[in-house]
């Protein structure tokens, strides 16, 4: 099972996919959040055909670079040969990534269960 | 979106004004207080509250980084104003702005082919999340605009 040291997120497998849920993420988390990602896709690069969740209900806040990292995530994993599902999106975070297009290339459910089944 | 060579002039009254050094450590104490400002004159909704937060976060911080080259000596400047038509906000940086060439340089991100890109997003959002964004002074005054809804 893969691990990360980080306060913001937990992971853990569910059959052969990796669920990443972040504990929190407002807008003072900024920064972690930012981090974090980084951190996320450095486990991306050590799996080969990565399959990874990534639960997005405590995220309140994503600025730009926010949503870059995110699209930097979702880079690493196709190029390995993987996937990456977002999954339970709040409302807010949703129409962020609805107004900028992302839609188009994330695949996003609403409940981890959903995003796990949709491997 | 537009880019004007004019000074700026700030549009009805200013009523509060606040500065810090280009620091990023700085810039979210800086917009959790303004926002607090903005709530407490009644122009937010929690709708609204995030959409404000994210482009003043990416107006700070952009002001920070681009404008003043995180030169802890330059300052980013924060006015809010308020007429009888609309409420916004103005960043004002130290830097020597940018011109209509740099942005449209930049391959857009809400473009088909720019989707993929990891930059390119905050101003965007601005155009997207504010009634009017106006550049002033070369590049280097931001006006964030909300017209009231009647």
């Amino acid at each position: 099972m893969p691990t990360i040291n980080d306060e913001l997120i937990e992971l853990r497998t569910e059959g052969s996919v990796v669920v990443a849920e972040f504990v929190k993420g407002s807008f003072k988390d900024e920064k972690q959040i930012l981090s974090s990602l980084e951190k996320l896709g450095s486990v991306i690069d050590a799996r080969q055909n990565v399959q990874m969740v990534v639960d997005m209900s405590k995220i309140d806040y994503l600025s730009s670079a926010g949503l870059g990292r995110m699209v930097s995530l979702l880079k690493k994993a196709m190029s390995g040969g993987g996937c990456l599902h977002l999954a339970s999106l709040n409302e807010p975070i949703l129409e962020l990534f609805e107004v900028m297009r992302l839609t188009q290339i994330f695949k996003i459910f609403p409940s981890i269960d959903d995003a796990v089944a949709g491997f | 979106m537009q880019i004007c060579q004019e000074p700026l002039v700030i549009p009805g009254d200013v009523y509060e004004k606040r500065e810090i050094p280009s620091d990023v450590a700085l810039v979210t104490p800086l917009v959790v207080r303004v926002i607090e400002k903005l709530v407490e004159k009644g122009f937010l909704s929690e709708a609204q509250r995030m959409k404000t937060q994210l482009c003043l976060d990416e107006a700070v911080t952009n002001g920070v980084i681009h404008g003043n080259d995180s030169d802890f000596s330059k300052l980013v400047t924060v006015s809010l104003f308020e007429d009888e038509k609309s409420w916004g906000i103005v960043v004002s940086d130290e830097g020597d702005g940018f011109s209509l060439r740099d942005l449209s340089e930049e391959p857009s991100s809400m473009a088909d082919d720019g989707l993929w890109n990891e930059n390119g997003r905050g101003l965007p959002l601005l155009a997207l999340y504010m009634d009017e964004v106006t550049y002033y002074d070369g590049g280097s005054s931001l006006l964030m605009r909300q017209y009231f809804k009647s």
